[in-house]
């Protein structure tokens, strides 16, 4: 949010899509309470929406899930829509994503449902602006919690936003997302993988996964593509284990062997063995993975994540946004 | 007490794997420790029964080092048994509402347990309970440890609504729903006081290791103190 911002504008909802929700960095924290972190599911597309904008990289935006959203905005804004494909029309007239856009009052922008993709980041220059909870806007409609009641967006619901004038920028092809068939997570290895057999993790770094119908923000349930996978799960013990906290990207394997992989509202503690827990540059590819995606999971250790990390870092501190005029 | 990586901004620590007041007295300890020493590295800890998952910086701390600070403060003093200082438990006291319109499945509980219903609800208050874990939902506190003789296993198909107050147990485990959800546990009781509340300062009003009695109220006490029966015999719990 933006504090010192006079801004009187308003952006109203105008189809709010299948799930639209006000999100930012995500709550922190906050756990000892049972409350999870929320925030954008492409870490990576928030933030560029955000940068477009001229925003801080964790500035409140909408995160619409499939698409299907519509706005208008009561003064003239610049706006910028990044991560899954959609086709965005100002007042029915084509505009690009990933690019800084002017908006004129009462201008229509229309994102269709997602082509390629899950998730699309809908930022607006100086933000929206909505009253934290727990430090934080981000939605998590399990709990209640951030956005507007803490609930999804519905039409013709008015969010108080920014109204700043802001260079036109692009982020060059290279950087922007891409959308693949199969998708390989890199797994950081927890100490909790010596309770699987041996023949169970062979099988298991070896297996193609499939993301199945049960995938949404809470968490991302997957299945194994050979049905002999089975058979190694078989093996899998079934001790009850303490509930314990769970980190984000937690790759839970419950008794039938088919991982869980949690995401951003996952619950904050449980009892299933895990495995490690995937990059969370991994997740934000996850997250744009549509049911029926395959998936390959790869071991690292702590040390390889945390080189991975400094160096995507190190990446995002060097691209430069090209100048649109 | 072991440390280990549990993500890539992730350590777990992992005390004796058992359910018991000792030893999450050191869990508890040791997450005062760690807030209070490694501040400027720590994004959040939780802790839960016999551990304390660690959420970090990783941009400005490796693994290592943070696994080598927090050994460092587990070091004894020359001459000094290996020990945290213990952390002052808070003990609270919730009202509870056994009536038949509310305790849903005091019959059921009783059954299971062979005793009379009276006995049921003697046996859940005489106890003080040990918060063990906070979690499932915002402010829904997992506590422990109820009297064997009641305790009774989940139910086969969850409630589709469980009213918030609603106090219940599962296994040993006894809690308050703090707001209307799902929930398989057996419903006991009712408890009129707030558990979660967004707009307050804590926001709840105990946390992991804190004990926590019930004592029974009546009716009238417990619609003084602000208790609601919706619900109450239009089949919507």
């Amino acid at each position: 949010m933006d504090a010192g911002n006079n801004s009187t504008n308003k952006l109203t909802i105008v189809h709010a899509g299948m799930l639209s929700l006000v999100q930012d960095g995500g709550r922190f924290g906050y756990s000892s309470l049972g409350i999870t972190e929320g925030g954008p599911l492409d870490r990576l597309s928030f933030m560029w929406a955000n940068r477009l904008c001229g925003n801080d990289d964790n500035s409140p935006l909408i995160e619409s899930t499939l698409g299907g959203l519509s706005f208008v905005c009561e003064q003239a804004s610049c706006i910028a829509i990044t991560g899954a494909n959609v086709a965005v029309t100002i007042d029915d007239e084509p505009a690009p994503m990933w690019t800084t856009l002017s908006i004129k009052a009462g201008q229509v922008v229309k994102c269709s449902h997602t082509q390629q993709g899950l998730r699309c980041y809908i930022a607006i220059a100086g933000g929206l602006f909505v009253t934290p909870q727990f430090g934080s806007v981000a939605t998590v409609v399990r709990e209640g919690l951030g956005g507007i009641n803490g609930k999804a967006l519905v039409a013709k619901q008015k969010i108080a936003c920014g109204d700043n004038q802001v260079p036109k920028l692009m982020l060059p092809y290279a950087y922007r997302s891409k959308f693949k068939q199969t998708v390989c997570l890199r797994v950081v290895i927890g100490s909790q993988h010596k309770l699987f057999s041996r023949a169970y993790k062979r099988a298991f770094f070896a297996n193609e996964f499939k993301v199945s119908q049960q995938c949404d923000r809470m968490g991302y349930r997957l299945i194994a593509t050979d049905d002999t996978f089975a058979k190694h799960s078989a093996s899998l013990s079934s001790q009850s284990l303490l509930s314990e906290g769970i980190a984000l990207g937690a790759l839970q394997i419950p008794a039938d062997g088919q991982p869980i992989v949690m995401m951003n509202d996952h619950q904050t503690i449980g009892g299933y063995p895990k495995m490690g827990a995937v990059l969370s540059l991994d997740l934000a590819e996850l997250a744009q993975c549509a049911a029926g995606t395959l998936v390959r999971f790869q071991p690292i250790g702590a040390n390889t994540a945390r080189g991975l990390l400094l160096q995507a870092q190190q990446k995002l501190q060097t691209t430069a946004l090209y100048s649109v005029g | 007490m072991r440390i280990s990586v549990a993500g890539e901004s992730t350590l777990m620590v992992h005390f004796e794997q058992r359910q018991s007041a000792d030893v999450l007295a050191q869990v508890c300890a040791l997450q005062t420790q760690v807030k209070q020493q490694l501040a400027e590295v720590i994004i959040d800890t939780t802790a839960s029964y016999a551990s304390l998952l660690i959420c970090f910086d990783v941009y400005k701390i490796s693994h290592q080092q943070l696994r080598k600070r927090i050994q460092q403060l587990l070091l004894p003093q020359p001459g000094q048994y290996p020990q945290l200082p213990e952390t002052a438990a808070n003990e609270i006291e919730l009202p509870v509402y056994y009536g038949e319109e509310v305790a849903l499945d005091l019959a059921i509980i009783a059954e299971h347990a062979k005793l009379t219903q009276q006995q049921v609800i003697e046996l859940h208050q005489q106890q003080t309970y040990v918060v063990y874990a906070i979690g499932f939902a915002p402010g829904f506190a997992y506590l422990g440890t109820v009297d064997e003789r009641i305790a009774i296993p989940r139910m086969a198909t969850p409630r589709v609504k469980v009213p918030k107050g609603a106090v219940a147990i599962a296994d040993q485990q006894t809690a308050v729903y703090p707001a209307e959800s799902p929930g398989g546990w057996h419903i006991i009781g009712r408890c009129p006081q707030l558990l979660f509340d967004v707009n307050s300062e804590p926001a709840m009003p105990f946390a992991v290791g804190d004990k926590v009695g019930f004592r029974a109220v009546d009716y009238e006490e417990y619609i003084a103190l602000g208790g609601i029966l919706n619900g109450v015999g239009d089949g919507t719990f």
